[in-house]
């Protein structure tokens, strides 16, 4: 089946935000213009057909003897939910952004909305040149993002990371013309075919070359080891709402690419290692440079990484059970962190400061957004009923069956230091006395960020009692990665 | 432990100090766990000896110092990783020739 309504996922949000560009600073109809493609974006995943959709009239090689050049995209059971994920925190954010601040800018407004377009396409992409061109334009969105705050500590971090973004694009376009050269296809489907049925050695030098070349991009666009500093500079350079749905980009990459390495290069000795290996030392450094943070947004920005490394470790364990707990917990992450980065601005806009040292006694102007905060932090930190205790104990279960238990008790070390650093923050930030703090307080209005956070922990419980809400989408693509087709 | 630690810290407060101590804890548990996971890769063996003789060298040092500093903003550190990892992951997979 064609799914037709797949390339309006991506190409809707290109065009809505020409129109944002074009609004610039007419602030009532960028407001309509944001909203309305939120809900557009939330609609559209669950409008679609399950199917293939190719452009030009290319096809895969696995159909006819054609060579396939062109352009498809596919559209899962995975990609369905992990589309509307993105869709909702993508509408819970531009909601946040257009209804909490009286002048809107048009480009700001764009470029979200050319981020979610190219996380859509990352997804669905079967065809590693139109991944790669679709990873560049959400990573350079990313960046100006957070460019976007105009501080002088923004633009030195955006072009840290765009000299590192230059490199690794290049590592992996190569790591792509490699694989084109040895199979004659930039399909991923042909190639894993073509892999699998043997046509293609593995132990061929340029194909090992290509396998390190994508596994090393595979770290840098999921922000795992040696990126992990850097992704969460830019995160937390950026707008508390714009970390939200950077992260969720970051997440949604990791777990596009990750599938797309263990689907080509599953059978190369070593490069599970690797990426587990990676997974491993941005779990740690990232909740103990969470740790070390005085500012509550920085914290934030480290946990994202810190918490990335369990969906990495997840896909480097590589088994079917390890993929789908990896994947589920991609999905639970981005709806607690999101929570947690739009509660922090709710905070910041009140306080108008995320200094922990000037934070205090909020849970006694604001205790609805007190409450709700504390229920993403447990989420975060594996606490039942929460989403996070079931993706985290799925993890655990994948790597200890898989004969590493070490790896589990990394992960149980690294949920009790989470569990330690949430409560710090929460303690500092909520219930610590501070009644100079109080009086200063702003009347900011934030109701709009209480309703969202109030969406986003009702589905951390939601997901957390009914796991399988999420999980009986992943099935497929889990067997897939680890193997089990192609 | 507590009172030894403010006093080195120059001050600060508990949740700072009890910061500090699960970051220490923390660092060495992991470097461990870690050890002996990739010493068990090759045999099992060596991932038994590579236990005491990882917590031999790991007694009293400072490791959450080391952390802080190895996790620094600047560019130089981005790039030396950057290397290190990328040589690491072709050595692996040159492994398979």
């Amino acid at each position: 089946m064609n799914a037709d309504i797949l390339p309006l996922m991506v190409v809707l949000p290109m065009i809505l935000a020409v129109f944002a560009n074009l609004l610039h600073k007419k602030t009532f109809f960028l407001r309509e213009l944001g909203i309305m493609t939120g809900l557009l974006m939330l609609a559209l995943p669950l409008m679609g057909n399950y199917g293939e959709h190719v452009f030009g009239g290319h096809h895969r090689q696995i159909y006819d003897s054609a060579i396939a050049t062109g352009i498809e995209y596919s559209f899962g059971q995975h990609q369905r939910i992990l589309s509307f994920v993105l869709g909702l925190i993508f509408f819970l954010v531009i909601s946040a952004y257009t209804l909490s601040h009286k002048r809107l800018s048009g480009p700001y407004l764009g470029f979200f909305m050319i981020g979610v377009a190219a996380t859509n396409a990352v997804m669905f992409a079967d065809d590693l040149f139109n991944f790669y061109v679709f990873m560049e334009i959400a990573l350079i969105s990313q960046t100006a993002l957070a460019i976007a705050t105009g501080t002088s500590h923004a633009a030195k971090t955006c072009v840290k990371y765009l000299i590192a973004a230059n490199i690794c694009g290049n590592i992996l376009l190569f790591g792509i013309a490699m694989l084109l050269s040895l199979t004659g296809s930039v399909n991923i489907t042909d190639i894993a075919q073509k892999i699998a049925t043997g046509a293609t050695s593995s132990s061929e030098p340029l194909f090992l070359i290509s396998a390190g070349f994508i596994t090393f991009s595979w770290m840098y666009a999921g922000g795992v080891f040696p990126f992990h500093n850097i992704k969460s500079e830019l995160y937390s350079c950026a707008m508390p709402h714009a970390s939200a749905l950077m992260q969720t980009q970051t997440k949604f990459m990791l777990v596009a690419l990750g599938i797309i390495v263990l689907r080509i290069f599953s059978q190369v000795w070593g490069i599970r290692h690797m990426m587990l290996l990676a997974s491993c030392l941005a779990m740690i450094f990232g909740v103990i440079m969470a740790l070390k943070q005085d500012n509550y947004h920085n914290m934030l920005s480290y946990h994202a990484i810190s918490q990335g490394g369990y969906v990495a470790a997840g896909l480097a364990i590589g088994t079917p059970f390890a993929v789908m707990a990896g994947i589920f917990h991609a999905i639970n992450h981005v709806l607690y962190k999101s929570a947690l980065f739009l509660g922090c601005e709710a905070l910041k806009m009140r306080r108008g400061t995320s200094d922990f040292s000037r934070l205090g006694g909020a849970i006694h102007t604001m205790p609805a957004i007190g409450l709700l905060v504390l229920c993403a932090k447990l989420a975060i930190s594996g606490v039942p009923p929460f989403n996070g205790f079931q993706s985290k104990l799925m993890l655990m279960m994948a790597a200890f069956e898989e004969g590493m238990p070490e790896i589990s008790m990394i992960m149980l070390l690294v949920s009790v230091l989470t569990f330690v650093s949430m409560m710090k923050a929460f303690h500092i930030a909520y219930l610590r006395p501070d009644e100079e703090a109080e009086k200063a307080e702003k009347n900011a209005d934030i109701r709009v960020y209480a309703a969202a956070l109030a969406i986003l922990v009702g589905l951390c419980v939601l997901l957390g009692v009914f796991p399988h809400l999420a999980t009986d989408y992943l099935f497929e693509v889990s067997s897939m990665a680890s193997g089990g087709g192609n | 432990m507590y009172d030894r630690l403010l006093k080195s810290m120059g001050g600060g407060d508990a949740e700072h100090a009890a910061s500090h101590i699960a970051m220490e804890h923390m660092s060495k548990a992991a470097a461990v766990l870690l050890i002996f996971w990739f010493a068990n890769l090759f045999s099992i063996w060596a991932a038994l000896a590579s236990i005491p003789a990882s917590i031999l060298l790991l007694g009293g040092k400072n490791l959450s110092n080391r952390v802080t500093k190895e996790n620094d903003d600047r560019l130089d550190t981005l790039l030396f990783y950057m290397t290190v990892t990328f040589a690491a992951i072709l050595a692996f997979v040159g492994w398979n020739l």
